[in-house]
């Protein structure tokens, strides 16, 4: 028998019974239920807390991101208001406790300017701590004047005079004082 | 729904812990791989054992799946294959060491039939139709190399290419053991239908 037709007239009615019959045939259960189990164990249940590292790393990335930008405005606004010029310029309220009022000609942006240099007090820290208010007062001192408070000053130039920040008192007492570059 | 998703796609959700997609990519694929297994190996605890390895393999990616190789089910047919042919080797040697004397290569292309139908587990049960039965025993009976391709394309419907594809054999191969697989079995059902008609006549 080698003729297609022949073969195909043969085998065709079996085929067809054959593919009928298959249509009843399923997988038995007991396969499916294995196989879910095995999945458990593959990949046991965790709790919600857990299931964060399944997020993928778009999202992970995008949050974190996010979150950095966040803590950088909360971080810039922050420091802002530690400044204690610039809060207590716009902020006509009366200062009490350590807080400063400026009365720097030109602005806060002179003070600003010279924030980084330190004050230091002209007789106890402890007296500076019991001030209800303070003012900072720009002042132009003679050297000869530092020089009757004890300051070393070259002979060369002391004739001239330091541009200085005066931190005074309540009743107009000097506390710390600290010298700016001319 | 599930249906709109792709096998791949399915997969990845899956390999990420997500069971329904386990689940959708087992009802989808089983049914045909379970038709396949059961023919080809000719048992139904067989078969159900074979889908079984086949996505426990999947699952713990133990069978690793290339997309760029081809349709995810393709793939499982492959492994289908390879598993129904290791149970092969299995009775094989279990029927070589009772019987010396039924010695075939399945690499025998000269060997349409395979000596150890006899011994396998008949399907009467599920079986009702006849042409279905003899059919099925014609199939049982041919040799593993021969059995693949000729259920693949008659049972399944798919082209030389695609057999080719998962039997990992060239498409000249398929075409020739498909024509032999084919006029042997055409034979066998011919001189089964003659015996039974004779015997009729007899009666």
């Amino acid at each position: 028998m080698t003729n297609f037709d022949e073969i195909e007239r043969v085998l065709r009615p079996h085929k067809e019974a054959l593919k009928t019959e298959l249509e009843s045939w399923q997988t038995p259960l007991a396969v499916e239920q294995n196989l879910l189990a095995a999945f458990e164990q593959q990949f046991p249940k965790r709790p919600w807390y857990r299931r964060w590292p399944v997020l993928n790393w778009e999202f992970g990335g995008g949050l974190c991101a996010g979150l950095l930008v966040l803590v950088l405005l909360l971080n810039q606004t922050s420091l802002w208001q530690l400044i204690p010029g610039r809060e207590l310029v716009s902020n006509g309220s009366p200062t009490t406790g350590s807080q400063i009022k400026s009365q720097v000609n030109g602005g806060d942006g002179a003070y600003d300017m010279y924030e980084d240099i330190p004050f230091m007090a002209l007789y106890s820290g402890e007296e500076i701590l019991q001030q209800d208010e303070m003012r900072i007062v720009q002042a132009q001192i003679p050297n000869a004047v530092l020089a009757s408070m004890g300051v070393t000053v070259n002979p060369e130039v002391a004739n001239q005079s330091a541009k200085a920040e005066v931190l005074v008192g309540a009743n107009d007492e000097f506390l710390a004082v600290r010298f700016l570059p001319n | 729904m599930d249906d709109l998703i792709s096998d791949t796609e399915l997969l990845r959700q899956m390999r990420q812990g997500d069971k329904a997609a386990f689940t959708a990519l087992y009802r989808r694929h089983h049914a045909v791989l379970y038709r396949y297994a059961i023919l080809r190996c000719g048992s139904p605890g067989i078969a159900a054992d074979v889908v079984q390895d086949v996505f426990l393999g999947l699952l713990t990616e133990q069978f690793k799946y290339d997309a760029l190789k081809g349709p995810l089910a393709y793939f499982l047919f492959g492994v289908a294959r390879n598993l129904a042919m290791k149970n092969d080797s299995a009775l094989q040697k279990t029927t070589n060491t009772t019987s010396t004397n039924s010695l075939l290569d399945d690499e025998d292309e000269d060997e349409v039939f395979d000596t150890i139908c006899d011994d396998a587990a008949p399907l009467e049960r599920l079986l009702h139709k006849q042409m279905a039965e003899d059919l099925r025993q014609g199939i049982a009976c041919l040799a593993p190399h021969y059995r693949d391709v000729l259920i693949l394309y008659e049972i399944h419907d798919m082209s030389y290419l695609e057999i080719a594809d998962i039997c990992q054999i060239n498409v000249g191969t398929v075409r020739s053991r498909l024509s032999r697989a084919r006029q042997a079995l055409a034979e066998r059902l011919s001189s089964h239908r003659d015996n039974i008609m004779s015997a009729a006549q007899r009666a």
